[in-house]
């Protein structure tokens, strides 16, 4: 029978003396069996016995006290004398009665024990490895009073308290595996929590503080639900997306917390009806602003009060119609309608707020016209929940121990998601995904000149590990939950847009706080920034932006659809032309005419050639749908102009650059070549997201003449010869009721005339 | 080294007053007596000193023609100031700028420096416009006026530094409070934990 170094003792005091050497007999006849029977192996060594050398002075013989190599027995009198022999913590020098040389051995029979191997120390000597561990590995189950009454541990100790890595299993069921510290969880930890009816369990893999949960966790609830997301005092608090995957009734909700309750702004997807709620909560319930989409495309924006809607609302179909009153969830109304077109300006409940006068800021009015959710979900309030957890991360020192409880946890792919939530416990502290705070901060401040820089953003902003990764990637989280599916909605492509900003301008900022760390903890004085922030924001958008893109590309398209499909209604006749018709048509002065080098009569030329022309020119320029980013966009924009400069300079006679007065028309001809699909959606996606140092310049006349390119070839020949050859005055009569502002501001507002004419 | 700034600036104004004929003045020193009328816009930049700022003006010349005019918004948007011209020998140019003045009132940027060039001052003696006319109207909506000749080279150059002059210089305080984050709280924490 060995007891030791394994044997459960019955009392937390008892553990708290020597945790593994110690066991108590019952009563004095069992003390006798013992001695005789069980205790009298051929390997076990008795060491002490108090009958030789009393513990202390005045104790009665019937205390009696034998210290074996591996156990510790003492007889059931003993226990008042054991007790305040050795109080609080294990061995502490400090007990006043025993004997200093029983202290002594005993704690070298603890130390011997636990290290598993005799030794023959000299009485007297101190220092290294001469002290029982205060730290040791023990099982213990808790019968006191208290938190953790029933409960039993094994694991690491620390001075008598749970300190380290261990496995706390509760009387209930429930189990936790993980870090503690003083007693308390602390740190990560994985807990099994029995749920009250079913033979299921709730599974939090979060982090603890002080006894709690706090901090970025996932639970996977016995329900089939799953909580991804931030804790504080043990309920769902923060941002967090809970999804429910069982069969019956799927939903995901990704948004605030308060107090477990859903509360302020989430996104809520009912996959069952196919619509997503966008908006704010309140205890659960959709209560303030909200915004509804649905997979038919229609989409609704209401005031909400306990899930109930309430007051009038606006209601956009598909079909740009749109009505105004009170309705239903099931879209029937109630009471009196109104119906307008969205293309009818002088409707009075649009609201054109005079910030969305053509300034620089918005170039585009017609793309805010129709647009939801702009007031009221102002974009700096949307997920605050996620910036929250960064910046504290910053204010708290970034310690590294605490990095995943403010950051999330770090996960390279999707698919490796379940697989490492399976694993969690298991992969944590491998050496592979360990992360350095102190290495990445020494980066930071190597690469502060804008070209590294640019290299270390885009590598950070890459990385799974990297705190500015991981944010990226919480981002990304929430926008798709937003935008992506039923979200794609073209009446969403301002929040959409003016967030995918707003984002790049939270992640420089955070970049410039943890430099600010780094500076400082060089003792270096944080760089006086002479760049405004926007130079910042504008060179991590571009970076960012492919993450974002997708769904953004698809709201774009949406957007400008109608003009897209009309503008290739034009190119499709304009493609009929040969090139020299096509030359003459779009007024390209003659001597620009590249045909020299074609060795066909004019007459051939005039009827077969067709795609010929400046074709280096139109390849470059079709190269503008193969690319993400908005600066390479634009210098796709650049290259194709050079391209046709230089086709034009090989002409003959033709030495002089080429005058920008000339471009327009060439630039006609070759846009109606390259038959981008979806041009005018391109061109306001960069012109959104270019770099706001572009304005005004080079690249933004290049963009401009695009722009203008983009609406020439719109319903066919028709409108071309209007725009064309036909004064700009008959063109405007015939726009008649349509507000001139718009008519003016957005030329494919003028389709609708157009529109319809064969 | 100084700072560069740039000013988006476009030219407004009916055709065959000489808009290209100004750019081409102040950017080339040049004037082309054939010069063809502009299909579009132009486009075209020149950096002059202007205090202690350098100042890149770049140059959206548009066209005149009435069937370029819906196109108009385009490229004036954004801009800082908008070189409005009218020859003074022709009574209905200057009608047009005052259509000009009216749409850039109205849809234009806000706060768009505004510049009046009574063009082709060389033909004086055919003259239309009266000069006491321009003054008037310049004054009333708060623009500058001068009288310019492309050919000559009169008044080009005071035409586009009476524009950088109108410019309200850079705010230096605008960029110092950038959102920075604060460690404060930081610090203190640490603090704390020595005691
Ligand atoms: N006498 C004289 N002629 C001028 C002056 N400026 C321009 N011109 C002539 O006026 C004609 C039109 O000049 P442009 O510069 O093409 O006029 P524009 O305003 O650019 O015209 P659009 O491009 O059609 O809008 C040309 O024949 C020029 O030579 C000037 O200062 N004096
Ligand atoms: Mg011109």
């Amino acid at each position: 029978m060995n007891l030791c170094p394994k044997g459960v003792t019955e009392h937390p005091a008892d553990l708290c003396r020597n945790s593994c050497l110690e066991f108590r007999v019952p009563s004095q006849s069992w003390f006798s069996l013992l001695l005789q029977d069980v205790l009298c192996v051929p390997e076990r060594r008795l060491l002490e016995d108090s009958r030789n050398l009393p513990v202390a002075s005045g104790t009665a013989r019937s205390e009696r006290l034998l210290l074996f190599d591996d156990v510790l027995v003492s007889s059931p009198l003993s226990r008042r004398c054991l007790r305040s022999v050795f109080p609080g913590s294990v061995l502490t020098p400090c007990f006043p009665c025993p004997q200093a040389v029983w202290r002594w051995k005993l704690e070298q029979a603890v130390r011997q024990a636990l290290n598993g191997k005799r030794d023959f120390p000299l009485w007297g000597s101190r220092g290294e490895g001469s002290q029982a561990p205060s730290r040791r590995f023990f099982t213990y189950a808790f019968r006191m009073e208290g938190r953790l009454r029933g409960a039993t541990y094994e694991g690491e100790w620390l001075w008598g308290k749970p300190h380290g890595k261990g496995t706390l299993k509760w009387r209930d069921g429930r189990n936790h595996v993980g870090d503690f510290q003083e007693g308390l969880e602390h740190g990560f930890g994985i807990c099994l929590v029995p749920r009250r009816s079913e033979d299921r369990y709730d599974c939090y893999k979060c982090h603890w503080y002080r006894g709690k949960m706090r901090g970025y966790g996932i639970c996977e609830y016995g329900n089939d639900l799953v909580y991804k997301g931030y804790f504080k005092d043990n309920v769902r608090q923060g941002f967090g997306i809970l999804e429910n995957f069982s069969a019956e009734h799927p939903f995901k909700y990704t948004g605030h917390w308060e107090n477990d309750k859903k509360n302020g702004y989430g996104v809520w997807e009912d996959k069952e009806r196919g619509e997503r709620y966008i908006g704010m909560w309140l205890d659960d319930h959709r209560h303030g602003e909200g915004i509804v989409v649905t997979q038919s495309g229609l989409c609704y924006q209401r005031t909400f009060h306990a899930d109930k809607m309430v007051g009038s609302g606006i209601l956009l179909l598909e079909d740009d119609s749109v009505y105004e009153g009170n309705f239903t969830e099931e879209l029937t109304f109630v009471g009196k309608v109104g119906i307008s077109s969205l293309f009818s300006w002088n409707s009075s409940w649009i609201h054109l707020p005079t910030s969305f006068l053509p300034t620089m800021e918005n170039p585009n009015p017609v793309l805010f016209s129709s647009q939801l959710g702009l007031k009221e979900f102002p974009v700096e309030k949307r997920w605050t929940g996620i910036f929250e957890q960064f910046l504290e991360f910053l204010h708290s020192g970034c310690k590294e121990e605490m990095e995943e409880s403010f950051t999330g946890f770090h996960i390279q792919t999707s698919k490796e998601l379940r697989k490492s939530q399976e694993y969690l416990f298991c992969q944590r502290g491998s050496e592979e995904i360990s992360w350095k705070i102190e290495e990445i901060l020494e980066e930071l401040v190597q690469h502060q000149e804008p070209e590294s820089l640019q290299s270390y953003l885009e590598k950070a902003l890459g990385s799974s590990l990297h705190p500015l990764g991981k944010l990226l990637r919480a981002l990304t989280v929430a926008f798709q939950a937003t935008y992506s599916g039923i979200g794609a909605n073209r009446h969403l492509l301002a929040m959409a847009q003016e967030e995918v900003k707003f984002y790049s301008k939270k992640i420089w900022e955070f970049y410039q706080g943890l430099l600010r760390l780094a500076l400082e903890r060089k003792g270096r004085a944080p760089a006086q920034d002479a760049d405004p922030r926007s130079v910042g924001s504008s060179l991590v958008l571009p970076l960012i932006l492919p993450g974002f893109y997708p769904e953004l590309s698809m709201l774009y398209m949406l957007q400008h659809q109608r003009e897209d499909e009309l503008y290739c209604q034009g190119i499709v006749e304009l493609s009929l032309f040969p090139d020299i018709q096509l030359l003459e048509f779009l007024d390209v002065q003659k001597h620009l005419w590249p045909l020299k080098d074609l060795t066909l009569t004019s007459n051939q030329r005039r009827s077969l050639i067709k795609d010929k022309c400046f074709l280096s020119a139109t390849e470059c320029l079709q190269k503008l749908i193969t690319t993400v980013d908005p600066r390479e966009k634009l210098e796709i924009l650049r290259q194709t102009y050079e391209e046709l400069e230089l086709t034009v300079s090989r002409l003959p006679g033709a030495e002089r650059r080429l005058p920008m007065d000339d471009l327009l028309p060439l630039l006609v001809f070759v846009v109606s070549r390259a038959r981008i699909q979806h041009l005018g959606a391109e061109i306001h996606l960069i012109r959104d997201l270019m770099d706001p140092t572009n304005q005004g310049g080079m690249l933004d006349f290049l963009l401009t003449a695009l722009e203008v390119r983009g609406i020439f070839p719109r319903n066919s020949v028709h409108f071309l010869q209007c725009l064309w050859k036909t004064p700009w005055k008959s063109r405007n009569s015939e726009q008649g009721g349509v507000d001139g502002r718009f008519q003016v501001l957005a030329p494919w507002n003028s389709l609708n005339g157009f529109h319809g004419i064969p | 080294m100084m700072a560069i700034r740039e000013l988006k600036v476009c030219l407004l104004g009916d055709t065959g007053v000489g808009k290209s004929s100004i750019v081409c003045r102040f950017v080339q020193d040049h004037f082309d007596h054939n010069i063809s009328p502009t299909i579009g816009a132009s486009f075209m930049t020149k950096t002059v000193p202007c205090g202690n700022e350098l100042h890149k003006f770049l140059i959206w010349d548009t066209a005149g023609q009435e069937r370029f005019h819906s196109l108009a918004p385009m490229y004036y948007r954004g801009s800082a100031a908008a070189v409005i011209v009218y020859d003074i020998t022709k009574q209905d140019s200057f009608h047009t700028l005052k259509k000009w003045v009216k749409e850039l009132k109205e849809h234009g940027p806000e706060n768009i420096v505004m510049a009046i060039a009574g063009n082709k001052c060389d033909l004086s003696d055919i003259r239309e416009v009266p000069m006491k006319d321009a003054k008037e109207y310049a004054e009333s909506i708060g623009a500058i006026v001068v009288e310019t000749s492309a050919k000559n080279a009169v008044n080009i150059e005071e035409l586009f530094q009476g524009i950088s002059q109108q410019i309200p210089p850079l705010d230096p305080h605008e960029n110092s409070n950038n959102g920075a984050i604060k460690l404060g709280r930081q610090t203190s924490q640490t603090g704390r934990r020595c005691c």
